[in-house]
């Protein structure tokens, strides 16, 4: 059977707005349009740095912590499930110190309270299929530090590169929506920092 | 899974590898330690000092008579001996040199120490000696004889060492600089810009020396190569951003140089340069203009000092932008402390400033040296490390200095030309 372009244009537009959220109708032969979707993914969690990195005037004393929430909203958008493409941001506690009695050659001793956090800005690509998740990325992570040293409150942070890969699962939970754990890597390359998250997102269709 | 969907994986398995490598990247920066020593074996142990006036009649280059095949591959044929405070060093024409502490025994002067590569991890000890009159004696017939080991056991071999004219410059007019201030360029076992990297690279080859200066929030300059804190060259993770967001205390308390030293000020480090060195020059590379008002106080003060003490070590404040230029000539005390302008001649002119720091890759500069020098000017090249590039400086003249991460490579090439 042929199809006149009128006819072929009036079908896809009634294929588009009967497909689902995969673009795919099944059972009919004729080509269909794909509909470009976009979902948020809002997740939650615990990350912290697998890497060796100290507060060197540590003493056994001092209370430290490697890790701590980590938030991430990101939103993607897709023509198909497999792959999709999209930006991440959020908030993540890296680290917190407090010390009392810390060395400072040169003038005497003093208390530190201190915590390091990371606002991420990544471009992710993530690959869909059977239910697992394949995320990539790269993008730049703001490091974020606040300490208090010598009664005095300092706040300082820097722009870093960074690269992420994360590995997935979804399970449908019913009215279009998903959850997924997930477990991420993050490398913050000027600063030489190896990041490890698990949060469980859930995503929401937008559109 | 379809052709398709594994052309789709391309963006993905790219981001992949850039992960997978990056997390595979070291930091390059190591440093070292020097070889160990056995204070049970020593053959210093119980020696009498050696005058420096006798370890500098040593100055000179040596023919390699004695050593085995590897020895000639690491170490050359000829080599440059030159006295360095209480010790001597070798400079080697393979980019390896060597740092011995020196003594009498007996009969015999000792020399004691190691040898190891600017390129690389190589090192190991040695241990050399010659008679203890050795100044009363014609240097035609002055032969070091010795051993030098290398990392495997049981790897001695013979090093024998001859007399064959003097150094190039004995009285060190000719400037090797080491760049960042001890600069681990040239695989040294310290931090770049901390005080024991000021004390030791002088050993390497380097008689003046290049300090970064950066500037604190409470306005103290200190050693520092970057704007920002970066793990690179700190240990302290609390401590993350520009370096001028954080007091001198609160740096102290928060991080330390990766050697775990603490990031030195310039204060500090000018008087470790003072009492502690043989330098005969200090180049300070104010990394932001807004660094030389802060610095030319102490510029002056050092100055004042080593007048008053009777020594002269030159200090140059260096002016590497027009910004550096306008806060310099906009400073009341600029006409009492020597600046060093890395710009064109006429800026060089104009801030009548003490030396002029041509980057080498500008191109021919000899004709326009030559003019600066003409107006009792010095001339410094900036940054030269491989010995291709060294080599034709040196033989065009023109020059005043070398800033080098290698500075036994310049000591070599310069001595024995």
């Amino acid at each position: 059977m042929t199809y006149t372009r009128a006819q072929t244009n009036a079908r896809l537009d009634h294929l588009d707005s009967a497909a689902g959220p995969s673009g795919m109708v099944i059972g009919d032969s004729v080509p269909v349009a794909k509909t470009f979707h976009i979902w948020v993914d809002a997740g939650a969690g615990y990350s912290g740095d697998i890497g060796a990195l100290t507060q060197p005037t540590a003493t056994p004393g001092a209370a430290y912590k490697n890790g701590g929430f980590t938030g991430l909203v990101r939103i993607r958008g897709s023509r198909s499930r497999f792959i999709s493409i999209g930006i991440e941001t959020g908030y993540q506690h890296l680290s917190s110190v407090s010390q009392q009695n810390a060395k400072a050659p040169g003038f005497g001793t003093t208390d530190i309270s201190a915590t390091l956090s990371a606002i991420p800005l990544m471009g992710i690509v993530t690959l869909e299929d059977y239910g697992i998740l394949l995320d990539g990325g790269v993008g730049f992570y703001h490091l974020h530090s606040t300490a208090t040293v010598f009664g005095n409150t300092i706040s300082s942070g820097e722009w870093d590169m960074a690269f992420v890969i994360g590995l997935g699962a979804k399970f449908d939970l019913g009215w279009s929506f998903r959850l997924m754990p997930e477990l991420q890597l993050t490398r913050i390359n000027d600063q030489s920092r190896s990041l490890l998250a698990f949060l469980v997102r859930i995503e929401l269709p937008l559109r | 899974m379809t052709k398709n969907r594994m052309k789709q994986l391309g963006p993905l398995l790219f981001v992949l590898g850039l992960l997978i490598s990056s997390s595979g990247c070291v930091n390059n920066d190591i440093l070292l330690p020097l070889p160990s020593s056995d204070p049970l074996n020593s053959r210093l142990t119980n020696s009498k000092p050696l005058p420096r006036s006798a370890l500098r009649y040593l100055n000179g280059v040596y023919k390699v008579i004695s050593t085995s095949q590897r020895g000639h591959t690491l170490f050359g044929d000829r080599i440059a001996v030159k006295q360095v405070d209480k010790r001597i060093s070798f400079f080697c024409s393979n980019q390896y040199y060597f740092s011995l502490q020196t003594g009498i025994v007996d009969s015999l002067a000792i020399l004691e120490g190691f040898w190891r590569a600017e390129l690389g991890t190589q090192q190991g000890r040695a241990v050399m000696s010659l008679r203890s009159d050795f100044a009363s004696h014609s240097l035609d017939s002055l032969v070091i004889d010795g051993t030098w080991t290398g990392d495997k056991p049981n790897d001695t071999n013979r090093f024998t060492l001859q007399y064959l004219n003097p150094l190039a410059d004995s009285n060190d007019h000719f400037l090797i600089v080491d760049h960042h201030g001890g600069s681990n360029g040239a695989g040294l076992p310290y931090e770049e810009n901390s005080l024991n990297g000021i004390r030791y690279t002088q050993y390497a080859g380097a008689n003046a020396i290049e300090l970064d200066v950066q500037i604190t929030a409470d306005h103290i300059p200190v050693l520092f190569h970057d704007a920002n804190l970066s793990t690179n060259l700190v240990k302290g993770e609390f401590a993350v951003g520009p370096l001028v967001n954080y007091k001198l205390s609160e740096l102290r308390a928060l991080c330390t140089l990766t050697d775990g030293s603490p990031i030195p000020t310039l204060q500090e480090a000018l008087d470790v340069i003072d009492t502690e060195t043989d330098y005969k020059a200090v180049w300070l590379d104010i990394k932001d203009s807004s660094g030389v008002a802060p610095t030319l106080p102490i510029e002056i003060a050092f100055l004042a000092k080593e007048k008053a003490a009777g020594r002269r070590i030159d200090v140059w404040a260096g002016l590497p932008s027009s910004d550096h230029i306008t806060a310099y000539l906009n400073d009341p005390l600029h006409t009492q402390a020597p600046s060093l302008c890395e710009l064109t001649p006429a800026d060089v002119s104009n801030v009548n400033a003490a030396v002029w720091g041509p980057r080498w890759t500008v191109g021919d500069l000899v004709n326009q040296a030559k003019g600066v020098r003409s107006q009792g000017r010095k001339v410094i090249y900036w940054t030269l490390d491989k010995p291709e590039f060294i080599i034709p400086f040196i033989k065009a003249g023109a020059l005043d200095g070398i800033l080098t991460d290698h500075p036994a490579t310049v000591g070599y090439y310069f001595y024995t030309r």
